[in-house]
């Protein structure tokens, strides 16, 4: 799902052009689901404790 | 148009796929309208460079990654008089109606901050801080959405 919206992005960006029936903030949501934006999935349960207990002050 | 202003919470929900809430954001930023604008104060850069200089190192990248396609794809909003008196009005009203005490009220200062940049754009605040709910009971002119609620 992620790879085809990524695909659909690039040639949008390659014509100019956005894929038909997708608004702009579809694509953004896409985007951040994809392999290409930054993300945490995969990363040590160490880690991902440490920066989840972090952000609790933000997360109130 | 509407524009929403997105606390760092939700920057910090879009960044963790496994975190709850993720899908709910994703489906309401989907639903806007082409023409709706989506922002982050320069505060949350500042909040949110703190935490990559405070992460593990295996997370660094990955925060520093999500950050650039906040700025590629998100508006930053800067600190502004007109919002500063927004804010001295503000907080002022709240401290004397809720009898909040310095301490407490210190730990909101980004939030009033917040809240009047989201004023002062007529923006809508979204967050899934409720402290933002009890501004709201003196400036009734905030909006507020929670993204990571149904």
């Amino acid at each position: 799902m992620a790879t085809q919206a990524l695909s659909k992005t690039k040639a949008a960006q390659d014509t100019g052009k956005r894929p038909e029936g997708e608004s702009r903030w579809a694509q953004v949501a896409e985007y951040f689901k994809s392999e290409q934006a930054g993300h945490l999935t995969g990363k040590s349960d160490e880690a991902l404790t440490y920066v989840r207990d972090f952000r609790k002050d933000f997360d109130l | 148009m509407t524009t929403y202003l997105l606390d760092v919470n939700i920057i910090t929900v879009l960044e963790d796929q496994d975190k709850p809430g993720f899908d709910l954001v994703s489906r309401r930023l989907s639903a806007l309208a082409d023409e709706d604008e989506v922002a982050v104060s320069v505060l949350s850069a500042y909040e949110y460079k703190h935490g990559i200089a405070k992460a593990p190192a295996e997370l660094k990248e990955a925060l520093r990654k999500t950050w650039e396609d906040v700025e590629a794809n998100f508006s930053i909003l800067p600190l502004s008089l007109e919002a500063a008196e927004v804010y001295g009005k503000l907080k002022t009203l709240y401290e004397l109606e809720t009898q909040t005490g310095e301490r407490r009220l210190k730990e909101h200062s980004v939030d009033f901050i917040l809240a009047s940049t989201a004023l002062e754009h007529n923006a809508v605040l979204v967050s899934n801080d409720n402290v933002f709910l009890r501004i709201r009971e003196y400036a009734p002119r905030l909006r507020v959405e929670n993204w990571t609620e149904r």
